[in-house]
């Protein structure tokens, strides 16, 4: 018999220590491998739809979490596992084991469970592939199911990752195993804390920290930047974006310091004021005791358990105020359920048009939508120059910033329009300025796409923001283009028909007026004008690609059509996503509101992955870090046992101490969480990204999900590890007793 | 012969920050081929600290231990492995069992250790294991046996490889009278019939008349030497005198 043979016998009747190990890294190599595998899959020929990249870079995001997650949790276990194994480290060092077999041993034992772990992830993960693909499929509400597909190149990447991980983390654990003295080791296996009296000032230092932290992220931060910000000092780089940017590390070193202080000190403070309360029951005190003994050597794990539960909170919180942000976005953007439109003046497009509406009318009517009248549509695009400039200032700057692109729409569209739109699409009720009474030549613009408090910023430069007259050029896109890229003919201005307008007023909606189409320079302005002064605009622009004709529908509870107007665009589409039809443009909102409200799923769908693989990390992590003392704490139970605490005084105090162990990291990660959120809420805010300020529930509704997900998990784990463990503790009190 | 020689040997912990604290100071004595010497003193006065530096898991600050003709001080700590495996036995207070190997497990790892595999190896652990009543219970765990039985495990795993000397700490702390009397019998039937060379420490004036010599340690200094004269009872009443007379120093202090 070998040692080697010994210790190989001693892991096998032993494997309920290394299970947690175990479980954690093969849950991770599955993940990991899993999301891989994902990742191959869909960047192929399937993501071919728009916005698919998107997909692929919440893949990544999810992968980089993983990579983390499965670093710090391999590194931490197994540093808690050799500690757990120290006593027998020692005891072999002390018979006499030479170092360079210590390490052997230690390496030997890392290489054997990384390779049970890789192989039981790998084989996890290939066995739950296609049930994996699946689930992504009708929880990423992709068109189509991923097809099952084994990627070598997945499974190799996953083996070289967790080969060179183990390999690393192994030869550290033999690194601490063999620099210490036998007695060092005898004293790392016999974790038995001593009680120290907590101390106050460093309790109060620690809610000192986490009040400070708080502070900066809730005021200091956001206010920095909004005077930064208004001072034009907030450019990339300059001193006081990188003070700002330096701002989050110390908020994070502050978080981290608090954390560990409170944990350490501050808990222990409360749990030994509450001790010394009269009428306590036995498992109550059982439970402050041994909490008050422990909990100081809980706080290093807590506190990063702490810290990384934090980031997946917020990261959710971030994701999915980031993916609320563009869902909104998309509306705006595309207010109207379904555009189409064709240049006015073509009879063929002007036929199809017809039969296309036709065509829709009566597809979604015989779905069960109810259908509105449909709302006609006139536009003419032209551009005006600003400040006056003269003509030949015009022609330098023809493409450039000074002379702005705007669309003219007659009043009573734009009141036609306005209105069915308020009254389809809740969100943007009253979001639309009222035009005033408007004369023959007059005109109200409409600042498209704008809140508020951006409108009052604007420059005159970016847009004809001044009232008074402006001189309304019908210029084609192929004017452009020829006085940009040396087209065909000669672009001369003079010759492009013109004509005076006044500006009475101007006001901002948050949305656009039309879905974001394809005319050709981005437009922000719509010139409201009445409909006698469109009809003479339209009668002189008579020039191609200046007058466009079209129609709207709207029919409530529109969301769920995407189906079908995917189906109906694919009939006048040619197949490859072009919304062109002929000469027809179709352009619809549950398109686009289905694809952004998918993605948004997909954030959390990751998210609660990781917070699942994060849960069960912790969890163990929280579990050994409990075992550690399993000696002294039999010791302790015999004790108790002596003195006639009975099985249900144990079990409750071994339940209570569990929870707090679980529940207090957990605790301070919803506060850093909802501080950390908080800051992004005003920057968003502040940076003009969350210029509706609607994206606020969404973010709280996604971390208050995960964060219900984790308490239910950390509940069932607690609960069944409290009692597993403290069944343990009870047999073992009994043998010595 | 002098088996082990320990000369005027020191130890100082200095924690950062902390005060000097000397835990040993000028220790010196010869502990004879063949015979059973304990250790005693009041808690802290530097017994386990001792222990340790002589089986060489500690390093001492001052001063040189000498076992057999191998100076153990300033070794490589892989010599220093190599010399405990084969001079060295060891017998703890809380047993140190590995819990999950059987008896025969524990008492086979020193071997394996010197890469004794064989035939002889196992051998070897059943004749240990018979001269200490063991071997019905060769196939069972720790957690199924007493104290007194695991400490007779124990000191099986510390003589099954022949060292030079055996080193017990507190071996009887841990196990009521009648275990203790069990083991200290089987400690002194091994310096009888095997010639083994035992170094105890203990508290216990009971346990300490077992032996044939008793160094008594005060302040990490020694403060007396004990031998036994005529019998065990004697030596009893010396270890007790000279701890009253201990006592007595100290609470005149």
């Amino acid at each position: 018999m070998t040692w080697q043979a010994l210790w190989r016998r001693m892991m096998l009747r032993n494997l309920k220590m290394y299970v947690g190990y175990l479980l954690t890294a093969a849950f991770a190599v599955m993940m990991f491998y899993l999301f891989q595998s994902l990742g191959m899959s869909l960047s192929g020929e399937f993501l071919t739809y728009r916005r698919g990249n998107f997909l692929l870079g919440v893949l990544y995001v999810t992968q980089g979490v993983i990579y983390v997650f499965a670093v710090f949790f391999v590194f931490y276990f197994h540093r808690l596992l050799i500690q757990a194994e120290s006593q027998a480290l020692g005891l072999l060092a002390t018979f006499g084991m030479a170092r360079s077999a210590r390490r052997r041993l230690v390496m030997l034992e890392s290489g054997f469970l990384g390779a049970l772990a890789l192989f039981f992830g790998l084989l996890a993960g290939i066995v739950f592939e296609p049930l994996f693909m699946l689930a992504s499929s009708v929880l990423l509400r992709l068109p189509e199911r991923v097809p099952y597909a084994f990627h070598l190149a997945a499974l190799l990447r996953t083996l070289v990752f967790f080969i060179a991980l183990f390999a690393v983390e192994g030869w550290m654990a033999a690194r601490w195993a063999t620099r210490r003295w036998p007695k060092q080791l005898f004293a790392a296996g016999h974790a038995v804390e001593t009680v120290r009296r907590p101390s106050w000032g460093k309790g109060l230092l620690g809610f000192g920290l986490l009040g400070a932290a708080y502070g900066l992220a809730a005021v200091v931060h956001p206010e920095l930047f909004r005077r930064a910000d208004a001072a034009g000092m907030m450019t990339f780089g300059s001193p006081t974006f990188l003070l700002w940017f330096g701002l989050m590390g110390v908020m994070l070193v502050l978080a981290m310091a608090g954390s560990f202080f409170v944990l350490a000190e501050g808990l222990r403070l409360w749990v030994r004021r509450r001790r010394s309360g009269r009428g306590m029951g036995a498992a109550t005190l059982l439970t402050r005791a041994r909490l008050s003994a422990a909990l100081r050597s809980h706080a290093g794990s807590g506190t990063a358990i702490a810290t990384l539960l934090a980031v997946v909170l917020a990261a959710t919180g971030m994701l999915a105020s980031i993916q609320m942000m563009m869902l909104l976005t998309t509306v705006y953007e595309s207010p109207i359920v379904v555009q189409m439109a064709a240049e006015e003046g073509d009879e063929a497009a002007h036929g199809a048009l017809d039969r296309v509406e036709t065509r829709f009318r009566e597809a979604l009517e015989a779905a069960g939508y109810d259908l509105r009248p449909t709302v006609p549509l006139r536009l003419l695009t032209g551009t005006v120059p600003l400040d006056g400039w003269t003509t030949a200032d015009e022609m330098d700057r023809v493409a450039g910033r000074f002379i702005y692109g705007i669309d003219v729409i007659g009043r009573s569209d734009y009141e036609a329009l306005t209105s069915a739109i308020e009254q389809t699409v809740p969100l943007l009720n009253g979001k639309y300025p009222k035009v005033p009474a408007l004369g023959p030549g007059e005109a109200f613009a409409v600042r498209t796409f704008t809140d508020p408090k951006g409108f009052e910023n604007l420059p005159q430069t970016a847009w004809p923001k001044q009232t008074g007259e402006y001189t309304v050029r019908w210029i084609q896109a192929q004017d452009v283009i020829d006085r940009e890229m040396g087209g065909d003919k000669a672009f001369d201005l003079e010759s492009v028909p013109s004509m005076k307008v006044r500006l009475i007023g101007a006001a901002p909606t948050p949305a656009r007026l039309m879905n974001l189409s394809r005319f050709w320079i981005p437009s922000a302005t719509v010139f409201v004008v009445s409909d006698e002064t469109f009809e003479a605009m339209a009668a002189q622009a008579d020039r191609p690609g200046v007058r466009f004709e079209g129609r709207a529908l709207f029919y409530p509870r529109w969301q769920g059509s995407h189906p079908l107007i995917n189906r109906l665009v694919a009939e006048v589409d040619p197949p490859g996503g072009s919304v062109r039809a002929g000469e027809i443009d179709v352009t619809t909102l549950p398109d686009g509101y289905a694809e952004r409200y998918r993605y948004a799923g997909s954030i959390l769908f990751a998210m609660a992955l990781v917070s699942l693989l994060f849960a069960l990390a912790s969890g163990a992590t929280i579990y050994f870090k409990v075992r550690e003392r399993a000696r002294s704490d039999a010791r302790q139970i015999s004790t108790l046992r002596r003195l006639g605490a009975n099985r249900g005084t144990v079990f409750r105090a071994m339940r209570r101490e569990m929870a707090v162990y679980l529940f207090a990291p957990l605790a301070l990660a919803l506060l850093h969480a909802g501080f950390a959120l908080t800051d992004w809420r005003a920057l968003l805010i502040l940076t003009g990204l969350d210029q509706y300020r609607e994206a606020g529930p969404i973010v709280w509704k996604a971390y208050a999900a995960v964060a219900a997900v984790m308490l239910f998990l950390y509940a069932c784990f607690g609960w069944a590890v409290s009692a597993g463990y403290a069944r343990s503790l009870w047999r073992k009190g009994w043998e010595r007793s | 012969m002098a088996l082990l020689q320990v000369e005027h040997v020191q130890k100082i912990y200095q924690p950062k920050g902390g005060a000097v604290h000397k835990a040993l100071d000028g220790v010196s004595f010869e502990v004879e081929e063949g015979s059973f010497v304990a250790i005693m003193g009041p808690s802290g006065s530097g017994k386990t600290t001792l222990l340790n530096l002589i089986a060489g898991l500690d390093r001492p600050t001052g001063g040189s231990v000498v076992i057999g003709r191998q100076r153990i001080e300033g070794l490589d700590e892989d010599v220093l492995a190599d010399f405990r495996r084969k001079a060295i036995g060891f017998v703890f207070q809380d047993f140190n069992l590995l819990d999950p190997l059987t008896v025969e497990e524990n008492v086979i790892l020193p071997l394996t250790l010197e890469k004794k595999v064989g035939r002889d190896a196992l051998n070897r652990v059943h004749d240990v294991l018979k001269r200490l009543g063991l071997y019905d219970k060769r196939h069972r765990f720790p957690y199924e046996l007493s104290g007194g039985e695991k400490q007779r495990v124990a000191i099986a795993r510390a003589i099954v490889h022949r060292p030079l000397l055996i080193l017990a700490d507190e071996p009887t702390g841990n196990l009521d009278s009648a275990m203790s009397r069990v083991i200290l019998e089987t400690f002194g039937e091994l310096n009888r019939t095997m010639n083994i060379t035992v170094l105890m420490v203990t508290h216990d004036p009971f346990a300490a008349s077992y032996a044939e010599r008793v160094l008594l340690l005060k302040d990490g200094r020694l403060y007396a030497e004990l031998v036994r004269g005529d019998g065990r009872t004697g030596l009893y009443q010396k270890i007790i005198d000279a701890l009253s007379s201990l006592e007595g120093t100290v609470a005149s202090r």
